[in-house]
């Protein structure tokens, strides 16, 4: 279990993250999210012991954070990097072992992940043979081979196939199961949808929100409107009636402005276009984050330092 | 503590087990063995042209032409007399001759003969005839005032300086004062060389270990100075595996080799020698190494290190600017402070202790000195590691990194 409280931090003018509190249980996955240089890196490293924080306490089990506790911590990094001229299985044992591991006692875990992950015929490779994509994979293995009880994943997913997706979606999965604590940090919101048991959404250093998923979406009502539909649909993004729009060539997530009823839409939708499906439902996360903190893929820029 | 030696072990593996250490560790040997070996052969031989050269000759004097002929030969100077000055030109340019020597009708009062060439002259053919030339016409000249040459050369000889060291059991040994200089400074570019060589190492490993932000997955595990110390340690054990490997083949062939095969190993490379080599080595190795890692950390990209590194590199540049007035007056005032100061010291004693015998207590006091300062280095280079490490998308100047060690 992690717990902080009054977490506060600032480099130079910048104050990175502000009067943070938040408390991930174990075998639960917990989502940090927000916008890129909202403070999601800044509260990791904060946990894992790289910065000091300026004020406020951080608990690990509910005793104060201290060196040996790494060794009970696995951190996948936003940006990779493993030891390129080490073997794959060279660089697991390597790392498992700064993580308090005894070499023997790893490689049964390590031939299980690799195997779980397709990689057992690369054990024997350098690094820097394997693709992107194997490379992150090799990062994720050497997150959980040291067997933390919890688990910082920074943007697991980016830049993995669908297959591996999959793959790694099952594993943070049976970590859950085996009553890790996950803290996922992410900006892409449908996946912190399908994995978060419970967020918190911060921007600019400063909670948003935070609660469980569906307590959250509660908040928000059911006012989003899924549709589906053959058709020109490019009007749809600048209906009148619509607070925000995400639209696709056949498909748009409509969220309405208050006092807008939902069958008026559904008969504009009806002249113009062929409906196939149409549903009425609360909104997705991503829509939420969209009305909390605007598009995230206008923000950032600013460096996570 | 057990974690720092798991980072000194992957270290080491990481920078011996490759295949231009292992060249390097073997290829050193027999660099050392030609340094060793080298100036006692070039000495002793004198440099032999390996091919003849043909040369023009145009004189009118027929005694005079055989006489600087048949000199010239012993030298592989091979004369090709010549009646017609303007051919003989032609031949030169045209490459059938090296170069053509003109000697004037009146060439007894003559002070300056021309010699042709195409492109510039061969040093050793140009030296050679002038060498002959002017020893033919000073006896000439001395012969016609009635005088006895060879008279006058045992006359105007100067006697010359040979150089003995003796030690406390009054065995005594010639010593070349060139062969002694030679050798300084071979030590000395050895220790500036490889210094660098691993510092560099050292440096741009920590930087790509930043900007590959694999040290964001290392701090998760371990402390900075964990980090720091893991990595010059793992390397120092490499620098001391290798330059140990090249000091005791040193040592075989100076005591083994040499007197076996009766080779000339000059007299300043004895074992005492070689072991202050190594140790001034080592202890300039961890000196350099922890500033070289803190400016690893605190750089940007390899440029703006190498623009960091400045500043340091001036306290190994300065020993060997001043090399050949460290070895002509090492017990000077400025030779023993720069003997004493830390950072130049390792280059500066070694020097010393070669070329002169500095007081014993001189020798401890630097020592001393170097591993206090190594102390202190250490114990900076740390916090600005610390720091340093985690500080991304700015390149900070000199004066800013120094800041960091009040923060």
């Amino acid at each position: 279990m992690v717990e902080l409280k009054k977490v506060s931090k600032s480099f130079a003018n910048v104050q990175a993250v502000n009067n943070l509190s938040f408390t991930a249980r174990e075998g639960e996955i917990f989502g940090l999210l927000g916008p890129n240089g909202a403070g999601k890196s800044t509260t990791i490293r904060m946990i894992l012991g790289i910065y000091l924080p300026d004020s406020g306490t951080i608990y690990f089990n509910g005793k104060r954070l201290v060196e040996k506790d790494k060794n009970r911590i696995g951190y996948l990094p936003e940006e990779r990097g493993l030891y390129k001229r080490l073997k794959v299985n060279d660089a697991l044992l390597y790392m498992a072992e700064l993580k308090g591991k005894k070499r023997k006692e790893t490689q049964p875990r390590i031939d299980y992940l690799l195997e779980e992950l397709d990689l057992l015929s690369w054990k024997e490779r350098k690094v820097e043979e394997l693709s992107k994509g194997m490379s992150q994979k090799i990062q994720f293995i050497s997150t959980i081979a040291h067997d933390p009880e919890i688990i910082f994943l920074d943007e697991p997913f980016s830049g993995l196939d669908p297959v591996s997706s999959d793959q790694l979606l099952d594993l943070i999965l049976a970590l859950k199961k085996e009553g890790k604590t996950v803290i996922l940090s992410t900006h892409i919101m449908d996946q912190a949808e399908r994995l978060c048991d419970r967020i918190l959404l911060i921007n600019r250093g400063c909670e948003v929100l935070s609660g469980s998923l569906e307590e959250i979406k509660a908040q928000y009502g059911r006012r989003t409107i899924k549709v589906e539909f053959d058709g020109d649909g490019d009007f749809i993004s600048s209906l009148p009636q619509a607070a925000s729009v995400r639209s696709y060539p056949r498909w748009a997530e409509i969220d309405l402005k208050p006092g807008i009823d939902s069958n008026e839409l559904l008969s504009i939708l009806m002249e113009r276009v062929s409906i196939q499906r149409f549903e009425l439902s609360a909104p997705t996360l991503h829509s939420i984050f969209i009305r909390e903190i605007g598009n995230p893929e206008d923000k950032g820029g600013e460096p996570d330092a | 503590m057990h974690k720092v030696f798991t980072i000194i072990r992957e270290e080491f593996k990481m920078t011996a087990a490759n295949r231009a250490f292992i060249l390097l560790t073997i290829l050193g040997p027999f660099l050392i063995g030609a340094i060793t070996i080298l100036p006692g052969l070039l000495a002793n031989k004198a440099l032999n042209p390996e091919k003849e050269y043909q040369i023009g000759l145009y004189v009118q004097d027929q005694s005079f032409a055989a006489e600087l002929s048949e000199r010239l030969r012993e030298g592989k100077i091979i004369l090709r007399h010549g009646a017609d000055l303007e051919s003989l030109k032609s031949q030169v340019v045209s490459g059938e001759l090296e170069g053509l020597l003109v000697i004037p009708a009146h060439y007894m009062e003559e002070r300056i003969f021309t010699y042709y060439t195409k492109q510039g002259g061969n040093l050793y053919v140009t030296q050679a005839i002038e060498g002959v030339l002017g020893g033919i016409i000073v006896s000439k000249r001395l012969a016609e005032e009635g005088l006895d040459p060879g008279r006058i050369a045992s006359l105007t000889a100067r006697p010359s300086l040979k150089t003995m060291t003796i030690d406390q059991e009054g065995k005594e040994k010639s010593q070349d004062v060139m062969e002694v200089l030679l050798i300084a400074l071979t030590f000395v570019m050895m220790i500036y060389m490889t210094v660098i060589l691993y510092g560099q190492s050292i440096g741009r490993s920590v930087l790509m270990e930043k900007t590959s932000k694999t040290v964001e997955i290392l701090l998760s595990s371990v402390s900075p100075s964990a980090i720091m110390f893991g990595k010059i340690f793992g390397k120092g054990c490499a620098a001391i595996l290798q330059s140990g490997i090249w000091v005791s083949m040193a040592i075989f062939i100076v005591k083994i080799v040499g007197p076996r095969f009766g080779l000339a190993i000059p007299a300043a490379l004895t074992v005492s020698n070689f072991l202050y080599l190594f140790s001034f080595f080592i202890l300039a190795f961890f000196l350099y190494a922890a500033i070289y890692a803190a400016l690893g950390a605190a750089a940007e990209d390899e440029q703006h290190l190498n623009q960091l590194l400045w500043p340091v590199l001036l306290f190994l540049i300065v020993p060997m600017v001043m090399i050949s007035g460290l070895i002509f007056n090492p017990e000077s005032s400025i030779a023993i402070f720069f003997s004493l100061f830390p950072f130049t010291a390792p280059l500066v004693m070694l020097i010393r202790v070669l070329v002169a015998a500095p007081p014993f207590l001189e020798i401890l006091l630097c020592y001393g000195l170097i591993i206090a300062t190594i102390g202190i280095i250490v114990l900076l280079s740390s916090r600005i590691f610390r720091i340093g490490i985690l500080m991304t998308g700015k390149k900070f100047n000199f004066k800013q990194i120094l800041s960091w060690l009040w923060r």
